[in-house]
């Protein structure tokens, strides 16, 4: 019971900068200690991200803000950007694009923070032949 | 495959991350805790889960989790608390609704704590063996809530309090009983033993205790085990409707226990209304009750087929014994038929056809059917007399019913060669006199005794419907040859094989002149056709048909027995005869011959004959008239014999003596055949096995089979060892 099939996420990078706090318009507790660099909006589906994540379930699932919301905000440390959209792509397309040890440990993070096993799985594996 | 390419390479330190804010977990663990408050007081949907996530994973990934389940436990205890207090203060009968509510926020805030800290549910605890989250909500609502002080008994007394109130008639709410006790199920099934089951089980005991006390003084037993059987459907219900599943047991053991088995003794015997009572009323809905209530408890079935077994076995003791049953055998085995039936019934009906139940029944009659040595004969007599008559305007399947029933009987015989030979002779006098009613009956119970006795027995019965047979076309013969005899009285002989019919000691009579003419040709054409054999008359066996005019010209056909005929012949030449002279002219053999003037002078309406003096007893000095005042609405006039259909005192010891001579040659065949194989064998040994041996078909005797094996060692056939007296050896 997952809302509609496109989602849009707005995926909200932050850097954290110490006690640079912003006093931007965004009011979320959160964020009272850092900084938006950039928001991208992606179309994605919310099925195909609740299907290879726990995390992406339990967001659209629960009661909080975010199951009432068209769009969903994930925000995100900027060094986590790349890895972050690899793990997307991942998740359409089961294969990684940049193979580099480097990248693909970053992947390797991102799909630990989202429980995307058969990423971590890929990335293990991926890993382990190097 | 990464053991094959061992590679070194290195992971980059974070760098990126390793600087904190010193306050960032302090402040990031105040929006985690302000959540969890918000999340108890609902208002969880002001929330973003993302957020959430995202503090707990950092706190997580920048070493705090240790700060984050501390935090946790303390936040969550202090609402456990609070909620505890509220529990506490509900009112009488909203005590359970208050828990209950409290206990679905609980789950419900549980959860969506849960999911939030999912990555420390996964990492975290794991790698530190700390209790996952939703185990630790759990237990603290346990510790909390459940063992609070104020909580913990009055829960227990509220629960068992509800079930007391439903067992004595009160409606009761089941739902909110079935969430309670599943809420303990959740909590772990060793909390649902302590907290509840342990205590409902003994309180349970207690209530059947006294209520079964007080059933037992004032019900009877039929009404006492309906009680008991709906207790126990209320408790399997109770079971269903709101207790762990795994209750059920426990429970019907107490009601059991407690209900059945304590008085079970107690209700069997119960007096006017116990088992005997049942069984003798045929009350099958009592009786299914006590098979379905006893089955659950040990020895309860056994203890029913004991007490059942004894009644069957002294009723039929009773049965078979009882003088006034003797007179008449087509009766006395009736009464078996329908003793067998009832039990049959019972055992069907009320004890979904137990084998255990049928063995102790067929036990039983086997044990009192044997005590009666009689009960062969008239087994017999029986068929007999279904055969004769009883079988008429019945349908071939009832026939058939009726006869596999007196097979059963025939089974439990252990002297089932007495039967075979009672059953020859009565086989023989249907088939001479012509009174079998359905020759498909005959031969349907002929292959019944040969799955039961074999074909040697059968052989000779077989032979019998031959020879009837092959004398007809005999007859056809005869009279083919003598054309001139059609006007004359007319002859049937049937010629009986020697062998295959039972051997009558046989007493020719003087025939009248006319018949005895008639067999001498009769004699001279069956010979003339088949040499080398010897005929002999068994007038004791025949029958006549008579054509008779009385003194007022009342004409009439008398059906008589031979020896009837013999008698009535000689009136053709005289008004008046003594005894004596009629025994000197016929030779009847005398109890035959007063046997056969009882029935010509004695019975009402077929008296053809009249006695002086009148009275019951023929006496040697009695004289006979032919009775002209005889008079019968029918022209055929039957005239039976007063036949002792049971056969007499010393006819029975007769028959006796010819099974035991019989049993002779049965005896030494089956010593021959043992120590054939055996080669040899000792004294004790062989007799057992001799028994063994011949138990299908009689009881053999130790001693007769000890004298058997003396005559044995005389004829060659045996000898004794040399050295030890008690060894016997084949000699072939």
């Amino acid at each position: 019971n997952l809302p509609d099939a496109e989602e849009v996420v707005a995926i909200t990078e932050a850097s954290l900068s110490g006690d640079e706090v912003s006093h931007g318009n965004d009011s979320s507790l959160g964020m009272s200690w850092s900084k938006v660099l950039r928001v991208r909006t992606i179309q994605i589906s919310s099925p195909i991200l609740a299907e290879k994540s726990p995390f992406f379930y339990k967001l659209f699932s629960n009661v909080t803000r975010e199951s009432k919301q068209q769009n969903v905000t994930l925000q995100i440390h900027d060094s986590e950007e790349a890895a972050v959209m690899d793990l997307l792509n991942f998740m359409y397309s089961n294969t990684l694009s940049r193979t580099t040890s480097a990248a693909v440990l970053d992947v390797l993070m991102a799909a630990d923070k989202f429980e995307v096993m058969s990423c971590i799985r890929y990335c293990s594996r991926m890993l382990g032949l190097m | 495959m990464s053991n094959q390419k061992k590679r070194n390479f290195q992971i980059e330190a974070f760098k990126h991350r390793v600087l904190m804010d010193p306050k960032y977990a302090d402040k990031t663990w105040e929006i985690l805790k302000h959540a969890i408050h918000e999340i108890y007081n609902h208002n969880a949907s002001g929330l973003s889960f993302e957020e959430l996530y995202r503090n707990a994973y950092n706190m997580v990934l920048h070493k705090f989790g240790e700060k984050l389940y501390s935090g946790l436990v303390a936040t969550m205890t202090g609402h456990l608390k609070d909620i505890a207090q509220s529990v506490e203060a509900a009112q009488g009968g909203s005590f359970l609704e208050e828990l209950n509510r409290k206990w679905n926020d609980h789950n419900k805030a549980l959860q969506m704590i849960r999911d939030i800290l999912m990555y420390m549910d996964r990492t975290y605890i794991p790698s530190t063996q700390k209790t996952p989250v939703h185990e630790l909500g759990l237990n603290l609502w346990k510790e909390n809530v459940i063992y609070s002080s104020q909580i913990r008994t009055r829960l227990l007394n509220t629960l068992l309090e509800l079930v007391h109130s439903e067992r004595t008639g009160e409606v009761i709410d089941r739902g909110i009983m079935r969430n309670i006790t599943k809420m303990l199920m959740d909590l772990g099934p060793s909390v649902y033993g302590q907290e509840f089951e342990t205590h409902f089980l003994q309180v349970s005991a207690e209530f059947y205790r006294v209520e079964s006390q007080k059933f037992i003084e004032c019900c009877d037993c039929g009404d006492y085990l309906k009680k008991a059987e709906r207790r126990l459907n209320e408790e399997m219900e109770r079971v269903s409707h709101y207790l762990d599943s795994r209750t059920e047991k426990k429970i019907t053991n107490v009601v059991e226990k407690e209900m059945i088995e304590n008085h079970m003794l107690r209700l069997i015997h119960m007096e006017n209304s116990g088992l005997v009572h049942m069984l003798c009323d045929d009350k099958y809905e009592d009786l299914s009750r006590m098979y379905n209530l006893f089955r659950r408890v040990t020895d309860g079935l056994s203890k029913i087929r004991e007490v059942m077994t004894s009644h069957m076995r002294e009723s039929g003791k009773q049965l078979v014994t009882d003088p006034e049953r003797l007179k008449d055998p087509v009766e006395y085995v009736q009464r078996l038929l329908d003793e067998k039936d009832k039990y049959d019934k019972i055992i069907n009906l009320a004890f979904v056809n137990d084998k255990s139940f049928q063995n102790a029944l067929n036990s039983s009659f086997e044990y009192f059917i044997n005590l009666n040595p009689r009960s062969p004969e008239f087994i017999s007599l029986f068929v007999d007399d279904k055969l004769r008559k009883g079988l008429k305007g019945v349908s071939e399947d009832d026939v058939e019913v009726t006869l596999d029933k007196v097979m059963m009987l025939f089974r439990y015989l252990q002297e089932k060669d007495v039967f075979e030979k009672y059953y020859k002779q009565h086989l023989a006098k249907r088939l001479l006199s012509g009174k079998t009613v359905s020759d498909d009956a005959e031969r349907s119970l002929i292959v019944k005794l040969k799955t039961e006795c074999g074909y040697q027995f059968t052989s000779k019965l077989e032979g019998m419907f031959t020879d009837m047979k092959t004398s007809q076309d005999t007859m056809q013969g005869f009279y083919g040859c003598h054309p001139e005899l059609s006007d004359g009285p007319t002859l049937t002989v049937q010629v009986l094989t020697t062998g295959s019919w039972p051997t009558q000691s046989s007493v020719t009579c003087n025939l009248p002149a006319e018949m005895s003419a008639l067999c001498e040709k009769f004699r001279s054409f069956y010979l003339g056709t088949h040499t080398g054999r010897r005929l002999s008359w068994q007038t004791n066996m025949g029958t006549a048909d008579l054509k008779a005019t009385f003194g007022k010209g009342q004409k009439h056909e008398l059906n008589v027995s031979t020896y009837q005929m013999c008698v009535l012949m000689l009136f053709n030449n005289a008004d008046r005869l003594g005894y004596k002279e009629i025994e000197q002219a016929t030779e009847i053999p005398a109890s035959d011959l007063k046997r056969c003037l009882q029935s010509l002078a004695l019975v009402k309406g077929r008296n053809v004959l009249r006695k002086e003096p009148m009275g019951k007893d023929i006496g040697d000095d009695d004289a006979f008239y032919v009775n002209d005042k005889f008079s019968s609405k029918l022209y055929k006039v039957k005239i039976g014999t007063v036949v002792a259909q049971k056969e007499s005192e010393p006819e029975k010891q007769e028959t006796r003596q010819r099974v035991e001579e019989d049993r002779k040659p049965q005896i030494e065949a089956a010593i021959v055949r043992i120590l054939k194989s055996r080669k040899q064998l000792d004294h004790n040994n062989l007799i057992a096995e001799v028994t063994k041996q011949l138990q299908s078909r009689f009881l053999a005797n130790p001693t007769e089979v000890k004298k058997r094996i003396e005559s044995l060692i005389e004829r060659d056939f045996l000898e004794r060892d040399d050295s030890d007296r008690r060894l016997y050896r084949y000699l072939a």
